[in-house]
């Protein structure tokens, strides 16, 4: 028998012989023996408030925040009203345009 | 499931320990690593699911370490492949009794053994290595590379036990009188 023969025969031998396992509770068996774990989400809050702790120490003693309200405070009140009505005009512009990008490439 | 959705699932348990992800995962993988250790300890229920429960939970201590550079399901069939070796180690202490003998006088019964009889009878007659390693490649359909890399041992080696596993088992099956065709 040749060898390619042989590799056929295997083949069929061990496909007439492979079964699916039914899970029966397995996975359940397993998730319950898995060993828990305490959530690490503390972490990531010690951090942000540290963060932002720090960040506002800066700001308040360099100075940062008061120079910021003296330059908005020194922008005309016209020049900000535009800003206002601008920005859904912007807004919706862009997503009409997306829009209507997605609907020509929907097309193709 | 594809194999990115295996990785998206891996990350999920590796980053957030996600559960959930890790049970769709071994909803996924169960019936084949269970499959491998019943044909490894010839048709033993118990023992094979007490070994793919090992293999699970191996799997999840040390999800951090997969890498991704081969796909899950080998990493997973890596883990299955270190359960059983480490527990055929932990028996050898038993080796002096006469295995065969025992298996042939207290055959486990379970719902694989009436029509497993005569794989099992087959696979006997390989050593270890070539039994993991025809199984991997005719019954789990893994590939020469994906073999080595699961027996940790170089590509040519794989391929030997793979080809002196078929050619025993061709000589075995003809003179069984197995039907090809």
């Amino acid at each position: 028998m040749n060898t390619n023969n042989e590799d056929e025969m295997l083949k069929k031998f061990f496909g007439e012989n492979k079964t699916e396992i039914a899970d029966n509770g397995f996975s359940r068996k397993v998730m319950q023996k898995i060993p828990h774990e305490q959530s690490k989400d503390w972490i990531v809050w010690v951090f942000a408030i540290i963060g932002m702790g720090l960040a506002s120490y800066f700001a308040i003693s360099t100075g940062l925040i008061n120079s910021l309200l003296m330059l908005f405070t020194g922008i005309s009140v016209y020049y900000l009203l535009i800003a206002v009505f601008c920005f859904p005009l912007v807004t919706f512009l862009v997503l009409f345009l997306q829009k209507n990008k997605y609907v020509g490439l929907g097309q193709f | 499931m594809r194999n990115t959705e295996d990785i998206r699932c891996v990350a999920q348990v590796a980053l957030f320990g996600d559960k959930s992800a890790f049970d769709k995962l071994t909803c996924k993988y169960q019936s084949s690593i269970r499959r491998f250790f019943l044909n490894l300890t010839m048709g033993d229920a118990p023992l094979s699911d007490d070994l793919a429960q090992e293999t699970f939970i191996k799997a999840y201590l040390n999800i951090r370490s997969f890498k991704g550079i081969s796909g899950f399901s080998t990493w997973l069939y890596r883990i299955a492949y270190n359960v059983y070796y480490d527990s055929v180690r932990a028996k050898k202490y038993y080796s002096d009794i006469d295995v065969a003998e025992i298996d042939k006088n207290f055959q486990t019964n379970n719902e694989f053994s009436s029509d497993k009889i005569d794989i099992f009878n087959a696979l006997k007659i390989l050593r270890k290595e070539e039994k993991t390693a025809v199984l991997l490649f005719y019954m789990e359909d893994k590939t020469h590379v994906e073999i080595a890399r699961i027996m940790n041992c170089p590509l040519g080696t794989a391929k030997t036990y793979i080809l002196k596993g078929k050619e025993k088992l061709g000589v075995y099956l003809k003179n069984a009188g197995y039907e090809y065709k």
